[in-house]
């Protein structure tokens, strides 16, 4: 306790060179706590993409899109890729395959069935208009999704949507002429639950109404695969299957059986695990980048307590000769400096966690290169031409909806209050570390060597 | 610690063949070279020589702030020869003090702090405040005066500081004081004060040795032993008598 308190003392007494080592100190801790923190984020980030990853194998037609895109022709004289249905035989009997999702999906344009929005509202959604003049408003295609009928609604992104009125399709409801309608189509044609309308000839009763959030989502009508592919005239032909693996171990080996089942030329074959990879690199670059810089704040501060203790201990060298000269044993010595290292690191430590609060976002954001990825399908790029010239859309260059919001462009590092126990653990590293540093040099001081030149 | 006695002869420090040796590049540097002494309780022995004589590791060698390479030293019953570690810690903090020519007072501690470092690291007396009373007590009594007790060694002349050592170095209340060139940096005037205070320590019962090249100290001592190239040889004519 004595020993404790000349310690303190010291430090107390030469607040110039306790102020520079603290200072020093703090600049390593800091940086320590802030890449510790930081590759702690990165790993959470890293956790919640792969808890995202789901196990879905998408097909589509060769060159229809490969990045979560899906071509949709519109209009009677476009042409949408499609897969031939006797081409998918055997996917059902693929190992770690638990289901087959088959759909159509293809813009509509015409008469039976319109969707109006203005200018103004293309625009707040990012819709670059080329061709022609300005005009008030755009008749934009609505989507028709011929879906397996015990499939969930989802949008083409994969985001699921909330039926509002009536009900969802079912297995009974395979073949029948019915369909789950977007809020904005129902609205803009006056349809509710129990209305029909026609369809290419064909009269459909409206048995839901689903509002998926947007009015871009909205603008689509589901109806059972089987009659569409009627309405289409398009029996046995699908847009897209989605196949799901029994767990995401799998989804590499289901997504290479898909391939090597359909030919490399026949069908575009991608998973989310894939898509992923696109995703996660950047952050497992960060999060490697933030390990080194642990490591080397760590070797930091370790070689900074070292030569700290080291020159400390040689400036001291007199004081050590007189302290052992008057009677004070190695271990006293030893005390006596890992007291002060201990106060000093500690000092440092609570001020380099402070320091960690404010620049651990700024550290991770630097260290988080900007991964060029497409834009979140939110905000995905639709672009409409006018008139007849409007053949086509593309919904692309975005993501499947459910894994939007994974997009590493940033990393929101959140700063516990358990960086002070760390904080505290380092000071206390680093003062075992002085201490074992300062005993070797103590034991090495006699005090007859230290003394005799004045 | 190891023990002999030497209560019955009435010697404090015993010698017998004493060496240490220094190893300077390819030369030996015999400092002590067969050293054999006994000195009494109570007395004042001076031990002079010119520089290089090896007086100044003599002490040394008492004082076990360093090891002899050969030979049987032994002071108040303890063998030093044999001590090390923990053992040699608590025989310099219990039995010898030292003074050195430079003070070798702490520069971040005050003068009564200084005089407390040994009584901590001895834990006697107990508490902090009978520590402190007991230092100022002995800074009177080396004749610092109270107005300079709270004074770090930079603000306190020569002769202060040496009283300073000098208090610090009877603060566990040893048998033997040990001082190596006390005055060499003090003026003759002050020196001669130091000298007498060291003298009037031996009137309390302690052993004091001395190495100077000071015939005045010399002069005052009880004993003088006279060394040369590391051996002690008879006092040489002209040199003073014992007092």
């Amino acid at each position: 306790m004595r020993t404790a308190g000349r310690a303190l003392r010291n430090v107390a007494r030469s607040p110039l060179r306790s102020a520079q080592l603290v200072v020093v100190l703090a600049v390593s801790t800091a940086l320590t706590l802030i890449m510790l923190t930081v590759y702690g984020s990165f790993g959470q980030r890293l956790e919640q993409i792969k808890g995202r990853i789901g196990t879905t194998v998408t097909v589509r037609p060769p060159g229809s899109g490969g990045f979560g895109g899906l071509a949709i022709a519109v209009g009677p004289d476009a042409t949408t890729p499609v897969l031939q249905e006797s081409d998918l035989e055997g996917l059902e009997s693929l190992e770690h395959v638990v289901s087959v999702e088959r759909s159509y999906v293809t813009g509509y344009q015409g008469d039976d069935l319109k969707l109006v929005l203005s200018q103004e509202d293309l625009q707040k959604r990012g819709v670059v208009v080329r061709g022609g003049p300005p005009s008030i408003e755009k008749q934009i295609p609505i989507l028709l999704n011929g879906m397996t009928p015990t499939a969930t609604l989802t949008t083409v992104d994969g985001n699921p949507v909330d039926v509002t009125a009536g009900r969802a399709l079912s297995g009974e409801d395979a073949g029948r002429d019915v369909a789950v309608v977007g809020l904005d189509v129902a609205e803009q044609n006056g349809l509710v639950v129990g209305d029909t309308f026609q369809l290419r000839g064909v009269t459909l009763e409206v048995i839901g109404i689903f509002d998926a959030g947007t009015q871009f989502d909205n603008a689509a009508v589901f109806l059972p695969l089987g009659t569409l592919q009627r309405i289409l005239d398009a029996e046995g032909e699908v847009t897209q299957v989605r196949v799901r693996a029994d767990s995401t171990e799998h989804v590499d080996e289901v997504e290479d059986a898909v391939r090597a089942l359909l030919g490399e030329d026949r069908a575009d074959v991608t998973s989310d695990a894939s898509l992923f990879e696109g995703i996660r690199a950047p952050v497992e670059d960060a999060r490697r980048s933030s390990l080194i810089g642990l490591l080397a704040a760590v070797v930091a501060s370790g070689a900074v307590i070292v030569l700290a203790v080291v020159l400390v201990s040689r400036q001291r060298i007199k004081e050590i000769g007189i302290l052992k000269a008057v009677g004070a044993t190695s271990g006293t010595m030893v005390t006596q400096f890992g007291v002060e290292a201990l106060s000093l690191s500690v000092v440092a430590g609570i001020l380099g966690a402070l320091a960690t609060f404010p620049l651990a976002q700024v550290v991770a954001d630097g260290l988080l290169s900007d991964p060029a990825m497409p834009a979140p399908s939110g905000s995905s790029g639709l672009t409409a031409s006018k008139g007849a010239a409007i053949k086509s859309f593309q919904v692309a260059g975005g993501l499947p909806g459910h894994l939007s919001g994974v997009l590493p462009g940033s990393v929101d590092v959140v700063v516990e209050p358990v960086v002070f126990l760390y904080a505290l653990a380092i000071g206390a590293g680093l003062a075992v570390m002085a201490a074992a540093v300062s005993a070797w040099y103590v034991g090495r001081v006699r005090p007859a060597e230290v003394l005799r030149y004045e | 610690m190891s023990e002999v006695s030497h209560n019955g002869d009435g010697y404090v420090v015993v010698a017998e063949d004493l060496v240490k040796h220094f190893k300077s590049g390819t030369l030996t540097v015999r400092a002590v070279d067969g050293v054999s002494l006994r000195v009494q309780a109570g007395r004042m022995v001076a031990v002079r020589g010119p520089s290089g004589s090896g007086k100044s590791t003599l002490l040394n060698l008492i004082g076990a702030l360093d090891r002899p390479d050969s030979g049987l030293l032994s002071v108040d019953g303890v063998l030093v020869s044999r001590l090390s570690g923990r053992s040699e810690a608590a025989y310099r903090r219990s039995k010898v003090g030292f003074v050195f020519q430079s003070f070798n007072l702490i520069p971040q501690l005050t003068a009564v702090e200084n005089v407390q470092v040994p009584m901590d690291l001895a834990g006697q007396p107990r508490t902090g405040a009978e520590r402190e009373e007991r230092a100022r007590e002995l800074l009177r009594h080396v004749g610092l005066p109270p107005d300079r007790h709270d004074r770090r060694p930079s603000r306190l002349s020569g002769g202060e500081q040496q009283r300073v050592a000098i208090a610090r170095a009877l603060a566990n209340d040893p048998p033997v004081l040990l001082a190596d060139e006390p005055t060499a940096n003090l003026d003759s005037r002050t020196g001669r004060v130091i000298v007498q205070l060291l003298r009037r320590l031996t009137e309390e019962g302690r052993t004091v040795i001395v190495a100077t090249h000071d015939r005045a100290i010399a002069a005052s001592a009880h004993e003088i032993l006279e060394m040369r190239d590391g051996r002690l040889v008879p006092p040489g004519r002209g040199d003073p008598e014992p007092a």
